[in-house]
């Protein structure tokens, strides 16, 4: 699959995941990926392909998104509840990206996580991601696929 | 009639936001119990009678697949039915879930009414929360 491919993969589970359960939705294609403070959560997942998918975001966005998911003001969000909205739309999103990559195809996604860290996705290997704007800041896409171990004769 | 209702799912946020979109559908819903995982509410419902359990898959202590089964196999409970609700879209994951006794099935993401809609045609009930 070429990265382009993927790409719009990430943009079509995006808008539905984003639009089905947060109530808002992609507003420009191909935006500029966040600095600054960033709310990131990122999973394993096994099958075929293995590998990790990671959401970043700004932490004032996270905050939105949040507000949304749980019916609450903004000033309502904590830190917690940010991270933990933004680990239930990383499984969600993972989930939507794996149907349609392989549509029929059993993966098993581990427990999503904040990554306090912010780790730059870049540094793994055959990774890919994406961003978009959404209505308020932006949000970016990852995921790097695990090469399969090469049989020794 | 108001149900009571079991929702297990180790995501806090996850659970609030169920609970949230069936009280907003219109779910006539009286009592809502909360689980972290699968043990936990096999604990709350060995206390506790609930007319349906919606549970996630992926959980840490027992998954939503163990849960399943330990319902199955308990004279007692086996009667509660069970809607998966989780972000596992793969056919052969839901033929699995129904073949060990869960009775639907809505995949994540969902639209508040495919929820409830699921809700009604699992407690056999024709709707008058509109």
């Amino acid at each position: 699959m070429q990265g382009t491919d993927l790409q719009r993969i990430f943009l079509e589970s995006a808008s539905e995941v984003l639009e089905t359960m947060f109530f808002t939705g992609v507003a420009e294609e191909n935006s500029e990926e966040a600095s600054g403070t960033l709310l990131c959560a990122e999973l394993s997942f096994r099958g075929r392909p293995s590998g990790r998918f990671g959401v970043r975001t700004p932490l004032a966005t996270g905050r939105m998104i949040a507000a949304s998911f749980l019916g609450l003001d903004e000033s309502e969000v904590s830190d917690a509840q940010a991270g933990e909205v933004t680990c239930e739309l990383t499984n969600m999103f993972c989930g939507s990206v794996l149907s349609r990559i392989e549509a029929g195809a059993r993966f098993e996604l581990m427990h999503p996580e904040v990554d306090p860290a912010n780790t730059d996705w870049r540094q793994y290997p055959d990774s890919i991601g994406y961003t978009f704007g959404l209505e308020e800041g932006t949000m970016t896409l990852w995921m790097a696929l695990e090469k399969a171990p090469a049989l020794v004769a | 009639m108001a149900f009571t209702v079991l929702i297990v799912d180790d995501s806090p946020a996850m659970r609030s936001f169920v609970k949230r979109v069936l009280e907003l559908s219109g779910f006539d819903m009286g009592v809502c119990h909360e689980a972290g995982n699968g043990q936990e509410a096999l604990d709350l419902l060995s206390k506790e009678w609930v007319d349906v359990v919606l549970t996630d898959i992926n959980m840490p202590v027992m998954n939503g697949q163990e849960f399943v089964q330990n319902l199955a196999a308990d004279e007692s409970l086996h009667a509660i039915p069970v809607i998966v609700v989780s972000t596992d879209r793969t056919e052969d994951r839901v033929r699995q879930m129904i073949a060990l006794g869960a009775k639907g099935y809505v995949k994540k993401p969902f639209q508040p009414e495919e929820l409830r809609e699921e809700l009604e045609k699992v407690l056999g009930v024709a709707y008058a929360g509109n």
